[in-house]
């Protein structure tokens, strides 16, 4: 396993990475006094549309989904130890909640999943949706739950894997990749970002 | 406030400071090491949790980067954590002696600069290296057939670097298991690796090459003192050019000073030379040990490439250390039909689950969910390629940004050439092929950069053209001293951290014979 992608203050560089700035709310006046007292385990309708969102970005298929892991838990103890954070989700959320008053005259957690995914893809490269998306994934997939989902156990002290030069043996989810092309190339991802992986 | 006067003072306790206090303090001198950030105890601080472990080390090296993110091959940010080991306190551990021409690339191919010290002179310093580190390397070692022995003997192969190797074998290109500074067997007092994976992470059982357990406890034990959380802003000199002491913020903000009667610098290729360069005096106006120019100039870094494949066959490849389990380098050596000197080692790699989620950065539902379920399949295989030396790439002085004690905070600015785009493209078509014949039939390339810096006070005999000597000692200032990458005339195509070492090891038995001559 490669040294992540993140470090200390990842949320600030990804949200400098996806050149997120602060939206001025249109609905309201900032509160900066609020996010100041760490009012996010009190701000439940942001959390509501946060754990929507969470829920569409890794859903619950087969397999669990990030409603299941609970990973509203993790992306509000990030949120929580960052005012400016805290501004960028309020502003955010309410953005979301707005779209989804204008079309369908209710908040956005009270959609059905198909509209819900449809505000979505279309905010889909928005710097918040983004913001969101990596906290949720990470939120995942560190999380048991997230990470029996793709077979993997996590921590590895202290038995280590002593049979590592060995094919594993352990069954079960998830299911094969699909085989090569019958011509025998492999298919190249090259991956675009705008940046590339730091300390790759 | 002063402390009362030492015989060497030093600054950063990386990988070269901490084999600095080792040295110096088990000749007999009297050694006071600074070091920025904390200290942090592998066996109770550290665990196998990357988010956490993300939390607890120390990233504060405050820089500024110049350059065009669409086009970086060097990471924007500074790479290494802070802290007692510096980065050794979470690096991959994949090692390499530097290959006899990697001394030698202006008189073998044309290209960079001949180093004024030759492979010959530091193969001693290697084995140094390796045993303080307890680098385990296949005997005999393909690349060094006159190394008389290992210190440790080599990893098995995972079960993934079997399949590349079969591959490679297949593409007749020689592999065979790579060095590391990862224990083989119980070494010095501390376990065998149990290939848990998570070296990157942290140890935490102490089966690595960390310099916090290696060099740090045998410093101690000869009387070094070694003092965590306190930051260097400058280093002052006397009447008569030669550097007094060290003035630095402590734990609780103070500002304190330090004097030694040498001085040796080993914070890093971008915090060295800040140092040096906010150093002014009447004497050094344009910064300390600086008449040649050449302090922050030659600032390089490694050309990489890391392409990971899916196979249709579960591999698990978070079992084992995630990087070198393999190591090839047919690639290395210049051959021109390639069109660029010099080269690149080839390696295998496993990723963590975060790293394979940043290959499909944009997915999201069940999309990422399907491209999740292939982490099981995934193995990896990365280049690793020598950046010639470059003056337009620097470290400077930002004319605007302060860290949080108003000291002038370091500027990168770096660009790559177009022989980096030639590399890397040719990185790129080797690790395909590679992958290809290997049976993998999903290949994700991801551009990425490296964190590796060097060359930043570079070595040389002629004092108008290099920052020090052959032996680490600053031309302009006799009782000053550099010990960690900053002194690299080039990058090589191997990790720095082996090669720190041996030097570190180098510098500090000159530096015990100046002393002894004084």
């Amino acid at each position: 396993m490669d040294k992540e992608v993140s470090r200390r203050g990842f949320l600030e560089r990804a949200a400098v990475a996806t050149g997120l700035i602060a939206v001025v709310s249109t609905r309201g006046p900032a509160a900066p006094s609020r996010a100041a007292q760490g009012s996010w385990a009190r701000e439940s309708s942001a959390l509501l549309t946060l754990a929507a969102m969470a829920a569409q970005i890794v859903p619950t298929t087969e397999t669990p989904g990030a409603k299941d892991a609970r990973v509203i838990d993790y992306i509000r103890d990030h949120i929580e130890g960052s005012a400016k954070m805290q501004e960028r989700c309020e502003a955010g959320v309410k953005e979301v909640d707005a779209v989804s008053q204008e079309k369908y005259d209710t908040p956005f957690a009270t959609l059905d999943t198909e509209k819900q995914q449809q505000i979505l893809k279309a905010m889909e490269h928005s710097d918040f949706f983004r913001m969101v998306r990596e906290l949720t994934v990470r939120g995942f997939y560190s999380s048991p739950v997230g990470q029996r989902t793709i077979a993997f156990p996590g921590h590895g002290q202290p038995h280590g894997y002593p049979e590592f030069h060995e094919p594993p043996k352990r069954e079960g989810p998830p299911t094969p990749p699909r085989s090569r092309e019958p011509a025998g190339r492999a298919r190249l991802v090259v991956v675009r970002s705008e940046l590339p992986m730091e300390d790759w | 406030m002063a402390q009362p006067m030492v015989d060497v003072c030093i600054v950063g306790c990386g990988a070269g400071g901490s084999t600095m206090a080792m040295r110096l303090a088990e000749a007999g001198l009297s050694v006071v090491v600074l070091e920025a950030g904390p200290r942090l105890d592998p066996y109770r601080d550290f665990s196998n949790d990357r988010e956490l472990m993300d939390r607890k080390l120390t990233w504060d090296m405050p820089v500024t980067f110049d350059a065009d993110p669409a086009a970086a091959v060097m990471s924007s940010k500074g790479h290494t954590a802070w802290g007692v080991g510096g980065g050794t306190q979470h690096w991959s551990c994949a090692v390499g002696r530097f290959h006899p021409t990697d001394f030698k690339t202006r008189s073998t191919d044309g290209v960079g600069e001949d180093w004024p010290i030759s492979y010959e002179d530091l193969a001693p310093y290697y084995l140094m290296a390796e045993r303080q580190l307890g680098v385990s390397t296949p005997y005999p070692d393909v690349r060094f057939p006159q190394i008389p022995r290992a210190v440790n003997p080599a990893h098995k192969l995972s079960y993934g670097s079997q399949i590349i190797k079969r591959a490679c074998d297949k593409l007749g290109m020689v592999s065979f298991p790579g060095p590391t500074a990862i224990n083989s067997r119980p070494y010095d007092g501390r376990p065998a690796c149990n290939y848990c994976g998570f070296c990157t992470s942290g140890c935490m059982i102490g089966a690595l090459g960390n310099t916090a357990l290696t060099h740090v406890p045998r410093a101690e034990a000869a009387g070094a003192e070694i003092r965590p959380h306190c930051y260097a802003r400058e280093i002052t000199v006397d009447a008569f050019g030669r550097a007094k002491s060290v003035i630095y913020y402590d734990r609780q903000g103070r500002e304190r000073e330090q004097a030694a009667s040498h001085i040796v610098v080993s914070c890093f290729a971008v915090e060295t030379p800040r140092l040096l360069l906010n150093s002014r005096s009447s004497l050094f106006p344009d910064g300390l040990a600086n008449s040649s120019g050449r302090v922050g100039k030659n600032l390089m870094t490694h050309l990489t490439t890391k392409i990971v494949g899916v196979f249709d066959e579960p591999i698990d490849a978070f079992r084992g250390f995630p990087e070198q389990n393999l190591l090839s380098v047919h690639f290395y050596d210049t051959d021109s039909r390639r069109g660029f000197a010099r080269g690149y080692k080839m390696t295998t790699h496993g990723v963590a689950p975060m790293d394979f989620a940043a290959l499909a950065p944009t997915l999201w539902g069940s999309a990422l969910k399907h491209h999740m379920e292939m982490y099981r399949y995934h193995f990896g295989v990365g280049a690793l390629g020598e950046s010639l030396p470059n003056d337009a790439n620097t470290v400077t002085i930002d004319p605007v940004v302060r860290d949080k004690y108003g000291v002038p905070v370091a500027r990168m600015t770096h660009r790559p050439t177009e022989r980096d785009a030639q590399v890397r493209a040719h990185e790129i078509e080797t690790l395909t092929m590679i992958l290809e014949a290997a049976g993998a039939s999903t290949l994700f390339y991801r551009r990425g950069t490296s964190g590796h810096k060097m060359g930043t006070c570079r070595m040389g005999k002629d004092p108008r053209t290099s920052v020090v000597d052959s032996y680490g000692r600053c031309h302009d200032v006799k009782n000053l001293w550099i010990a960690d990458s900053s002194i690299f005339v080039t990058g090589s195509g191997f990790n720095p951290t082996l090669t720190i070492v041996a030097l570190a090891n180098w510098v500090a038995e000159h530096l015990i014979e100046a002393v002894r001559r004084m």
